[in-house]
């Protein structure tokens, strides 16, 4: 009988200004001159004018010079057409045909300097259709508006503020608003890290915690499902080999399958596949083809902390023992470990530290 | 309006249907109670709606006015007929607030005065500024209507001030829009006309407690708050997932970042509505006692405060035979297949289930037609955990039917208030294992002063936590005089303490002590020279007639 007070959403409440147009505003023109309705009225007006001369020195009868004129305007006519059908701008050719019709040469002429003006760049009527619809009070926001929105956004970043409190520690211990608040931004931004605060807020003693908590699990189910997905594609082409990857990478998409695996969030066909690949790439993972740079943050370190721990779950001992080896190197500025045989048939193998330098020199790279 | 909405639902009158025809309004008659809904009845079926239509019909001694707040005019059809004994049903639309202006207003004097009371109602709630505010409006309509002086001059300075005080360091674009959202309910719900009544009877928060607010103010009338969910709690959780409402603040993962965005302005002011509310109303009224601890929070006086639970008719359900011991092992969800039910949880809890109770039944009764997406999802999670011939989807069913079959009932839901399911199942004898939401805890291990102890119905759960929920329903199913046990109990605490008739019974006292009642505002203005009804001079607050 009971279930919530009120089933239309806020969004129903809200009158919201239209989101901005994608579709790039129309190039605006008056009338398009190319060169050959230049060169039209060139010629039009050399044999107009010719035409013109013969006729006055009596070299041409006049009724010929007429119907000369008029083969003219049919031609002019023909382009036109021609023009039509192709779909183009008549401005140019139909102010040359009638000018020409009607004054010959001097029309003709008269065109010339009245293209050039049509192909001088004129106000985009785009532009003025924009500024109309803001001085009309439009609500429509145009993207370079919400790109300056944006902007001036981020300046109001405040750099007094303390650092960010732990999520978890505040999911224990936080106010009901700090509580509410830190789950409001798991929803808006979520990451597999807040997996283990959500599952905290989901067995919280405060009702309102619990519901908030169990509305954010429902959102963020579908999405968590499509990324573990995409996890374990991750996960099972680098068990596959043949590549040489970050080892943060790595840890980092171990440490995301582990925390979605864990949530109870997934469907446990998709937990169970993500399991098995995680497991399958911890159990294969070659460390001597990671990439190891030195960490650059305390999230760093703490991802491969968590990566030697799953290998020593695994029992991979040798692995555990080449990693810890390759990061004393790494943090001493040592990029990689390089495997070289020590002799054709002996399967053993030598490691040596490299530089990034001396691998390429090691390889006969040309940059050595 | 009332006339208009009678002849159109008469038209939608199934043939054959026997009800009662409706009884037009008496004109400028008195209700006893002016209802004040929000979202919901006539218009959405079951949930909240459904108890509204319940408690009129439940109350027949006593004339029932009905206002529904609505967003905007809408084409939904009413999924209830008025009862006999409404008198009088108004619909007030939210977001449906202004009319253009047809001459040009001259700006009033005392702008900054009217931003800064707007200000501080939005912001901080209350009775005073609630009168303050009323005040000032009864003084500007002197120049022009409300709507009229929405969409005027007038508003556009007041906005521009309450942006400049507020939050000038925001987009002045989302701010507008959120202001007129904000405050365009807030003009509606002080220019909407108040049918009169002896008590006002809102049943949320939000935009219907500050109607409740507006007629306790104006009338002297007492006003009552019924909450089934916490409205401000489920507005905030909404805003504060919200992807479309704009942060024009960076506040990054901060939690204590004092600045004010659009998204603490929104929640501010639902805080605000609520605080106005429980302040002027004479008793808040809960479905379970969890829900008081967020109505303190938010400022309710702990004295006012009071549950009276929703009831079912347990006769229905008492005859029903109980599933014998050696029958078959079953278990069942019911409720819709969607989501908030969490109906993966309980498919998850039978597979793990399934591996100690090999012979399981898990039924899942319900309707699977509202989110079809949901329910194929699920039908593929049975089949690739190999539970094809353990969890059934029944469909809609009468659970009548089903109960004698049942030997433990589940409820794996995200949210809840009080489910009705619990309350049937319990009216069966049937015991329950339920996720720790609403008042499942409530009603299956019984309130704190429940004398004499009836035991525990069942077993609460964590929420996302199928082993813990199979392991509840496999104590359950492999003990039987523990399940007896705790079917017995939970029957006895529904028959005690959640049938229809008592809570009716409640409803019936609490009208009558209200109705004879000064209210408590009436008696804290009487002699303010402040004060005065802040219109509506044809409204005779004396008489509560017209």
């Amino acid at each position: 009988m009971a279930s919530t007070t009120a089933t239309h959403t806020l969004g129903d409440l809200i009158v919201r200004p239209s989101q901005p147009d994608d579709a790039p505003a129309v190039a605006p023109t008056i009338a398009t001159v190319g060169g050959f309705d230049v060169t039209l009225v060139v010629a039009s007006a050399a044999v107009e004018s010719l035409l013109l001369l013969l006729a006055m020195r009596g070299t041409v009868a006049l009724p010929l010079a007429l119907v000369l004129h008029v083969a003219v305007v049919a031609t002019l006519a023909v382009f036109l057409l021609r023009r039509r059908r192709e779909g183009h701008d008549l401005t140019a050719p139909l102010l040359a045909l009638l000018a020409v019709m009607a004054s010959g040469p001097i029309g003709a002429l008269a065109m010339l300097p009245a293209l050039l003006a049509m192909r001088r760049p004129t106000i985009p009527s785009g532009l003025l259709a924009q500024w109309y619809e803001r001085i009309s009070l439009s609500t429509s926001i145009e993207t370079e508006t919400w790109l300056a929105d944006r902007v001036a956004a981020n300046r109001t970043i405040d750099v007094a503020a303390t650092s960010p409190l732990s999520f978890a520690d505040v999911m224990q211990s936080g106010s009901l608003e700090e509580r509410q608040r830190a789950l409001g931004l798991v929803a808006r931004s979520f990451h597999p890290s807040y997996l283990p605060m959500l599952a905290i807020a989901l067995d919280s003693e405060e009702p309102v915690i619990r519901v908030q908590a169990a509305a954010v699990a429902a959102r963020v189910r579908p999405r968590l499902a499509t990324d573990a997905q995409a996890w374990s594609g991750e996960a099972e082409a680098i068990a596959g080999g043949g590549s040489r990857v970050d080892a943060y990478r790595v840890a980092r998409l171990l440490r995301d399958l582990d925390l979605a695996c864990n949530s109870g969030l997934l469907d446990k066909p998709v937990e169970e596949a993500a399991r098995k690949v995680a497991a399958r790439l911890t159990r294969t993972l070659d460390v001597h083809a990671l990439l190891l740079a030195r960490p650059r943050s305390a999230a760093d370190v703490a991802l491969l902390d968590a990566l030697e721990t799953r290998l020593m779950a695994h029992a991979r001992f040798d692995a555990l023992r080449m990693l810890r080896k390759r990061r004393r190197l790494a943090d001493r500025g040592w990029t990689r470990l390089r495997r070289l045989p020590v002799s054709a048939d002996a399967g053993k193998l030598r490691h040596r530290r490299c530089t990034k330098h001396r691998v390429r020199r090691l390889r006969g790279s040309p940059a050595a | 309006m009332m006339r208009e909405l009678i002849d159109r639902w008469l038209r939608q009158r199934a043939p054959g249907d026997d009800s009662a025809p409706l009884r037009p309004a008496a004109a400028g008659a008195t209700a006893d109670v002016c209802l004040i809904v929000e979202g919901c009845y006539p218009y959405v079926q079951g949930g909240v709606a459904g108890w509204i239509d319940w408690l009129m019909r439940s109350q027949p001694h006593l004339t029932f006015a009905v206002v529904a707040l609505w967003p905007r005019p809408t084409e939904q059809k009413p999924r209830y007929v008025l009862p006999d004994n409404a008198i009088s049903f108004d619909t007030l639309y939210l977001q449906d607030f202004g009319e253009p202006p047809r001459q040009r207003l001259a700006l009033p004097d005392g702008l900054d005065d009217v931003a800064r009371t707007l200000g501080v109602l939005v912001k901080r709630g209350g009775l005073e500024p609630w009168r303050a505010f009323s005040n000032r409006l009864a003084k500007m309509r002197q120049t022009a209507p409300l709507p009229v002086i929405f969409n005027s001059p007038v508003a556009w300075e007041i906005v521009q001030r309450m942006y400049a005080a507020d939050m000038p360091q925001s987009s002045f674009l989302h701010y507008f829009w959120a202001w007129r959202a904000l405050l365009g309910g807030l003009f509606a719900v002080a220019e909407a006309p108040l049918p009169p009544a002896r008590v006002y009877h809102t049943i949320s928060t939000g935009y219907a407690g500050l109607l409740a607010a507006r007629a306790a103010l104006e009338t002297g009338r007492p006003a009552l708050l019924t909450e089934h969910g916490i409205y401000t709690n489920e507005r905030r959780i909404e805003l504060l997932m919200a992807d479309w409402v704009a942060d024009n603040i960076d506040k990054g993962s901060s939690l204590t970042d004092e600045r004010v965005d659009l998204r603490d302005m929104w929640v501010r002011a639902f805080e605000a509505y609520a605080r106005t509310c429980y302040e002027v109303c004479e008793k808040v009224v809960t479905l379970y006692e969890d829900n008081q601890r967020a109505e303190r929070s938010l400022g309710a006086d702990t004295g006012r405060l009071s549950v009276i639970a929703n009831g079912i008719d347990t006769a229905r359900f008492a005859h029903l035979a109980r599933a014998a011991d050696d029958a078959r092992p079953t278990m069942a969800l019911i409720g819709r297949v969607v989501p908030i039910k969490d109906v993966k949880s309980y498919i998850a809890a039978a597979r793990v289930l399934k591996q100690r109770v090999p012979d399981l039944r898990a039924l899942v009764l319900g309707p699977l037609d509202e989110d079809p997406e949901y329910a194929d999802e699920c039908r593929a999670l049975v089949s690739a955990l190999g539970l094809d011939g353990t969890v059934e989807f029944t469909g809609a069913v009468n659970v009548a039917d089903y109960f004698p079959q049942i030997h433990v009932a589940v409820l794996t839901s995200l949210s809840e208030s009080q489910p009705l399911v619990l309350l049937e199942a319990g009216a069966a004898g049937v015991p329950f294992v339920a996720t720790n939401v609403g008042s499942c805890r409530e009603i299956i291990e019984g309130r704190s002063e429940e004398s004499p102890h009836l035991g525990a119905g069942g077993i609460v759960t964590p929420l996302v936590a199928p082993e813990a929920i199979a392991d509840a329903v496999g104590a359950l199913l492999t003990d039987h005089a523990r399940r007896r046990s705790a079917g017995e109990a939970l029957r006895a605490r529904v028959e005690t303490y959640y049938t229809s008739a008592r809570a009716a019974d409640a409803y019936r006292r609490l009208y009558g002590e209200l109705a004879g009642r000064q209210t408590s505002v009436a008696r804290a203005l009487r002699g303010s020279a402040t004060f005065a009804p802040v219109r509506r001079s044809h409204f005779n607050p004396a008489s509560g007639t017209r």
